[in-house]
């Protein structure tokens, strides 16, 4: 099922300026798509609007061709996770899935049903007696999952639900995720701040900065071919690198394509080791070029202050104009300093 | 577990007197003895309740003669005589009727009120300030206010309910509403207490579990009755067991308005227990009486907490 978002207008009551303005999205049926972008970017109030939980200010929202504008949460026929789970503290494993199914009135069998059949699929069977409190956050998180899905939703809508597990937790519950969306087969929109988990679990990357789209496409269209200086700094692990150039333009590169050693054909800089990671596959390096220091990643290592020459061939050269968009022309202007978006 | 849990005290102590050796080793060690510590918090406690209370239990075994000085053994006399006292069973018969009243119409009000009163609007804080104003005014000022206030001839409670056409009451200084009166200036003056703990309780309830259950179109109603109050049933039994206590030990209201009257119409307990001691110097029947207080207020929070293990939902 499609969503569509259109012409969106979200300002805050006792607020000067809007949050998000002429925001224009639309979702694909069955997709996996994540909203992306740091805090304060608008993807959760995106999520919340979508969900009902937010009024919107301006603007329409559409489920399946349906104005869902001002149609309430319940009757939306979506489910949400949430990030702190919001799991009902005083009801059982059980009673957290069944409240929302009795409410919409199906009938007692059927519920039993269903409510067995998610306990079985997130593995929470022997658990459906106990309270919250007895829970781990990955059972919690299990069992905010089993209530969503329980609903046979339309739409999944998460909001950074891995965000309060360990790290080691949330690689299980990424795969879980994956081959969760596999089986039903339904559109997930998804919310985080978290590129890697953007990237692994995504089909479609929306990436969002200030309330605005920067690019909406692939994982691959958006680590490959990004439009802005913001979306290539901000996707890769780490992202990009980008130096400033005396004509007011931008050339950026990613930090695995940076070589050891000099090059005719392309850019090459000088500088002192300042840090090196080790990072297990290969080291992440720290360069300090003079103006700034960039990001290498690395299966050589080297030590720290030494001196190094590297470059980047030309084919992985990335261009930006003076407002930092995607340009195709070469900029030829002198490297004046390193440049971060959010600085 | 928070962060206070992890701080070893042990270690904390050490780092403070390691300058000084002596001191260091004699307060160490006895330090090390907790039942040192919680020393003087226990001995007070138990000097002016653990002593109190088995004195009065021992007292109502006696027959005490102050004029005479003589202190005589009447095995269960005092209680066979308080039992068998019309006067102390209709005391019983008040007490409880006044508590169920002022315990169970207050809280249901509270809770109104509360839920009313839990939203960030302009204006609500002072309303609960102005509520909140009763209960931090002596109960005898309150007392002589309503005194003005519930006289039927020329009090502003019938002066307001016969400009309205309404029937008049006799409040205070009738029989059949005195009980009701008192209950009234119970509630009235426990509101603004209640009201705080009770909105205090909702804004501990997330905000996320509402929009979970409007995610789970849940109606009002029953977001209100499944979701609201079990998440407030600890603020409920903690408002339950003290509220039913001072209920039940009510006797200022009592003393300062009606000295128990119209006839024994507001007779409760623990008046009966001051009128015995102190006014008729029996002091076995008034410790008789006392120890029957005490053991219907322990038995009414034993069944609370009791109640409590099924129904309050800690989180």
């Amino acid at each position: 099922m499609a969503i569509v978002m259109q012409d969106i207008k979200k300002q805050y009551a006792g607020t000067s300026a809007p949050v998000m303005e002429h925001f224009d999205l639309t979702i694909e049926e069955g997709s996996f798509t994540v909203l992306l972008g740091p805090s304060g970017c608008g993807k959760t109030t995106a999520l919340r609007m979508i969900a009902g939980l937010e009024e919107v200010t301006g603007g329409r929202i559409f489920i399946d061709e349906n104005d869902v504008t001002d149609v309430d949460p319940g009757e939306r026929n979506i489910a949400m996770v949430f990030q702190n789970y919001a799991i009902y503290p005083h009801m059982t494993v059980r009673g957290n899935i069944e409240f929302g199914l009795k409410n919409y009135q199906i009938d007692k069998e059927e519920i039993n049903e269903r409510v067995n059949y998610v306990l079985d699929m997130t593995g929470l069977s022997e658990y459906a007696d106990r309270k919250p409190s007895q829970l781990s956050g990955g059972q919690r998180q299990r069992v905010a999952l089993a209530r969503a899905i329980s609903k046979s939703p339309k739409a999944f809508l998460m909001d950074e639900p891995l965000s309060n597990l360990d790290a080691k937790l949330r690689i299980q519950m990424r795969t879980d995720m994956i081959q969760l969306y596999n089986r039903l087969k339904c559109t997930f929109i998804y919310v985080t701040h978290d590129q890697t988990e953007a990237m692994t679990m995504g089909t479609d990357i929306v990436v969002l900065y200030k309330g605005m789209i920067q690019q909406h496409g692939t994982p691959q269209e958006v680590y490959n071919n990004p439009s802005n200086l913001f979306v290539a700094q901000f996707i890769g692990d780490p992202g990009m690198n980008a130096l400033r150039l005396s004509d007011g333009g931008y050339v950026g590169f990613q930090p695995r394509l940076a070589q050891f050693g000099k090059s005719e054909n392309g850019l090459n800089l000088q500088g002192t080791v300042l840090t090196n990671e080790f990072m297990g596959h290969d080291c992440m390096i720290t360069v300090d070029i003079g103006c700034g220091s960039i990001v290498m990643r690395r299966r050589e290592t080297r030590k720290v202050g030494e001196q190094v020459s590297l470059f980047i061939p030309q084919e992985n050269l990335f261009y930006f104009d003076a407002d930092q968009n995607r340009t195709g022309t070469v900029q030829t202007g002198e490297v004046v300093s390193v440049f971060h978006v959010d600085d | 577990m928070s962060t206070i849990d992890q701080i070893d005290f042990r270690t904390f102590r050490k780092l403070e007197l390691k300058q000084h050796g002596r001191a260091y080793k004699i307060l160490n060690g006895a330090l090390k003895n907790p039942y040192v510590l919680i020393a003087p918090a226990v001995i007070i406690a138990l000097g002016t309740t653990v002593f109190a209370l088995i004195f009065c239990i021992a007292m109502s075994f006696m027959k005490w003669d102050l004029i005479r000085g003589t202190i005589e053994f009447v095995g269960f006399y005092n209680y066979k005589y308080i039992f068998t006292d019309t006067l102390f069973l209709t005391s019983l018969r008040n007490t409880i009727v006044f508590m169920v009243v002022a315990v169970f119409i207050g809280l249901a009000l509270k809770v109104v009120v509360g839920v009313f009163l839990n939203k960030n609007k302009p204006g609500h804080n002072l309303v609960q300030t102005i509520m909140f104003t009763p209960y931090i005014i002596a109960t005898v000022a309150i007392a002589t206010i309503f005194r003005y206030m519930m006289q039927p001839t020329s009090g502003v409670f019938n002066l307001i309910l016969s400009t309205l056409g309404l029937p008049t009451s006799d409040w205070y200084l009738g029989a059949q509403t005195a009980l009701m009166s008192l209950a009234f200036i119970t509630i009235w003056q426990g509101m603004g207490y209640g009201v705080l703990i009770v909105v205090s309780g909702l804004r501990s309830i997330p905000d996320y579990v509402y929009e979970a259950a409007r995610l789970d179109k849940s109606s009002k109603p029953n977001t209100f009755f499944r979701i609201t109050v079990p998440l407030l049933s600890p603020t409920l039994f903690y408002l339950l067991v003290t509220s039913s206590v001072a209920a039940f030990t009510t006797f200022d209201i009592v003393a300062m308005m009606t000295d128990g009257g119209p006839g024994t119409s507001t007779y409760m307990l623990a008046y009966y227990v001051y009128m015995q001691g102190i006014r008729f110097m029996h002091y076995g029947r008034a410790m008789a009486a006392s120890v029957v207080l005490l053991l219907i207020t322990a038995s009414l929070s034993v069944a609370n907490f009791a109640l409590a293990g099924k129904k309050v939902h800690y989180q």
